[in-house]
C-alpha cells in the first residue's frame, strides 16, 4: 500500500494536481483560531462544543476548543466554527 | 453571502434534533447529499440545526432509521413571510396604499417657512410668495426658485438677499436685509426735541441753534436748524448735527394686582388623539372633559428617511386644574409695581443711575384690585432729535 501511494504522490506531482484528490487523503484547513475546514472526511464520530472527532482516511481528526459548532456538514466538508485549541490526528 | 441570500430566498427550517445517534444521522444526512449547516449542540442529547424544506422531507425516512426525533421551531425565510403576508391580505394592500399615499404627498410642498426677515414682516413676504406661485399644496418640481428670488428682490428693495429651497414639504424663504445707513450727511433737516424740558446746555457741529441755556422747550420745537450761513453770507440748507441737553421730567407707571391666581392640579387627566394632515387637524376622540385643564401637546411625525412627511399624530393630554387666589402684602404689591414702572423708563431708554431726582407715588385702583404706581424722574439727557424735511 505505502508504494500504491507513493506513485499515486509521484503522480499528483508530476501532473500538478492536488495531492489530497490523488491520494484520497483528508485536508484540513486552519483560519486562525476560529475556523476549521476538513474536507475528504469519513464522518462525525463525536460532536460536542468543546471537541468534535471527525473520520478520514488517516485515522481521526480531533478538533477541541470552546463554544465549537459545525457551520456546514455535507457528504465530503465540514466547516467548524468556535475557539479552536488544537488539532490532533490520532 | 450568496448562498445566505439563496437559503433565505428558497425558506429554511431551524430543526432540533433529539436522540443518542444525533452524529449518525447528520453522517447519513450528509451522504445523502442533505446540506446542514450551523448545527449546534444545545445539550448532551439536543442538537440544531438549519436545512432546506426540501431537504428536510429527504432527511425523515433517515430520522426513523435511526430514532432520532426531529421539531421544527423556526421557519425563516421568503416563502414563510409570503404565506403570513397572504394571511393579512388587507392589511398589506392598506400598507401599500399608504405608502403610496404618503409618496404621493411628499411630493408636495405643505409648509411655507420664512427666516431672516426683521424689519420687513413675514406675512408681506410670504404674500409676495403666494402672488408669485408659491402657496402650499404645489408640487416640488413645479416650485420655480429663481423666478421667486427675483420676485422677492424686485417686491422689496430693502432686500439684499433672497434664497428659496424645498426641504422636504417646507419650502423655505431665507432673506437678508439691507444695512440701514446710521448717517446720511447728503439728508437735510433740523433737530427737534423728542421731549419736553428745561434746556442747559447746546452743542453745535453743524447747523443754527435755536434755543439757548434756560430755554423751556415742548416736543417737536426745533432746538437745531439745518439753515446756516456761508463764509459769503449765503443762506444754505444742510443736515443739522448737535446736541442739546436739557432736564426733562420722564414719567412711567405700572399696576400690579393684589393678587396671584395660583394653577393646581388635580391629577385627572384625559387624552384626545389627533390626525394632522397638512393643515387639517381631525381629532380621533372627544375633546377635555373639564372645565378648566392645561395641556400638552406631543408630536409624531412621520418621515421616509430624512423627509417630514405632511402628517402628524398628536396626543393631547388634558390636565385638569383649580385656580387658589392668594392675597400678597402690600409693600410687596408696591415694589413689584415700582420695580415694572422704572422696567417701562428703563426700556424708553432712561438711565436709573444718572436720576437726579425721583418722585413715587401709589394709587389704588379698587375695580381691578390692584395698585398703581407712578415713577417720575428728573434727568438731564440730549432730547434731540433729527427730522429729515
Amino acid at each position: 500500500m505505502p508504494r500504491v501511494q507513493n506513485i499515486k504522490k509521484q503522480f499528483a506531482r508530476f501532473m500538478d494536481l492536488p495531492s489530497e484528490a490523488v491520494m484520497n487523503t483528508a485536508e484540513v484547513r486552519v483560519v486562525g483560531h476560529m475556523e476549521v475546514t476538513i474536507t475528504n472526511h469519513r464522518g462525525l464520530v463525536e460532536y460536542t462544543t468543546t471537541v468534535v472527532r471527525v473520520n478520514s482516511p488517516q485515522g481521526t481528526i480531533v478538533v477541541s476548543g470552546k463554544g465549537l459548532f459545525i457551520e456546514y456538514l455535507s457528504h465530503d466538508e465540514l466547516k467548524l466554527g468556535g475557539k479552536i485549541a488544537g488539532i490532533d490526528l490520532q | 453571502m450568496t448562498a445566505v441570500l439563496w437559503t433565505w430566498f428558497v425558506g429554511y427550517l431551524v430543526v432540533r434534533f433529539k436522540g443518542p445517534n444525533v452524529e449518525r444521522v447528520l453522517n447519513a444526512a450528509a451522504q445523502n447529499g442533505i446540506v446542514l449547516w450551523r448545527i449546534e449542540r444545545l445539550t448532551t442529547d439536543i442538537v440544531v440545526a438549519r436545512l432546506t424544506v426540501q431537504q428536510f422531507k429527504e432527511l425523515r425516512p433517515i430520522l426513523r432509521e435511526f430514532r432520532v426525533g426531529a421539531a421544527v421551531f423556526e421557519r425563516q425565510g421568503f416563502p414563510f413571510i409570503l404565506a403570513q403576508l397572504k394571511r393579512r391580505l388587507f392589511f398589506i394592500v392598506g400598507l401599500a396604499a399608504v405608502s403610496v399615499m404618503i409618496l404621493y404627498l411628499s411630493s408636495f410642498v405643505w409648509f411655507i417657512e420664512v427666516i431672516g426677515s426683521e424689519d420687513i414682516p413675514a406675512d408681506h413676504i410670504l404674500d409676495v410668495a403666494v402672488t408669485n406661485g408659491l402657496y402650499s399644496g404645489l408640487p416640488k418640481t413645479a416650485v420655480n426658485t429663481a423666478a421667486l428670488e427675483a420676485a422677492l428682490l424686485s417686491n422689496f428693495p430693502d432686500l439684499a438677499w433672497a434664497n428659496v429651497r424645498v426641504e422636504g414639504t417646507r419650502a423655505i424663504i431665507e432673506v437678508v436685509e439691507r444695512q440701514k445707513d446710521e448717517y446720511d450727511p447728503s439728508v437735510i433737516g433740523d433737530i427737534i426735541a423728542a421731549f419736553g424740558g428745561v434746556v442747559t446746555d447746546v452743542f453745535v457741529a453743524r447747523g443754527t441753534a435755536l434755543v439757548h441755556p434756560g430755554d423751556v422747550v415742548e416736543p417737536g420745537d426745533v432746538l437745531i436748524s439745518g439753515t446756516y450761513y456761508d463764509t459769503r453770507g449765503q443762506r444754505q440748507q444742510g443736515r443739522a448735527q448737535g446736541k442739546v441737553l436739557a432736564k426733562i421730567w420722564r414719567e412711567a407707571f405700572a399696576e400690579t394686582a393684589l393678587f396671584e391666581d395660583y394653577q393646581l392640579e388635580t391629577g385627572q387627566t384625559s387624552t384626545q388623539w389627533r390626525l394632522k394632515l397638512g393643515k387639517i387637524m381631525i381629532p380621533l376622540g372627544p375633546g377635555s372633559r373639564f372645565d378648566a385643564y392645561r395641556t400638552d401637546e406631543r408630536v409624531w411625525q412621520l418621515k421616509i428617511g430624512t423627509i417630514g412627511l405632511p402628517i402628524q399624530f398628536v396626543r393631547r393630554t388634558f390636565h385638569e386644574v383649580e385656580y387658589e387666589r392668594r392675597y400678597l402684602p402690600q409693600h410687596l404689591v408696591e415694589e413689584k409695581a415700582r420695580e415694572a414702572a422704572w422696567s417701562v423708563l428703563e426700556r424708553q431708554g432712561v438711565d436709573r443711575t444718572k436720576a437726579e431726582e425721583v418722585h413715587i407715588s401709589t394709587v389704588p385702583v379698587p375695580d381691578a384690585e390692584a395698585v398703581r404706581v407712578i415713577v417720575a424722574v428728573r434727568l438731564e439727557q440730549n432730547i434731540g432729535e433729527f427730522q429729515p424735511h
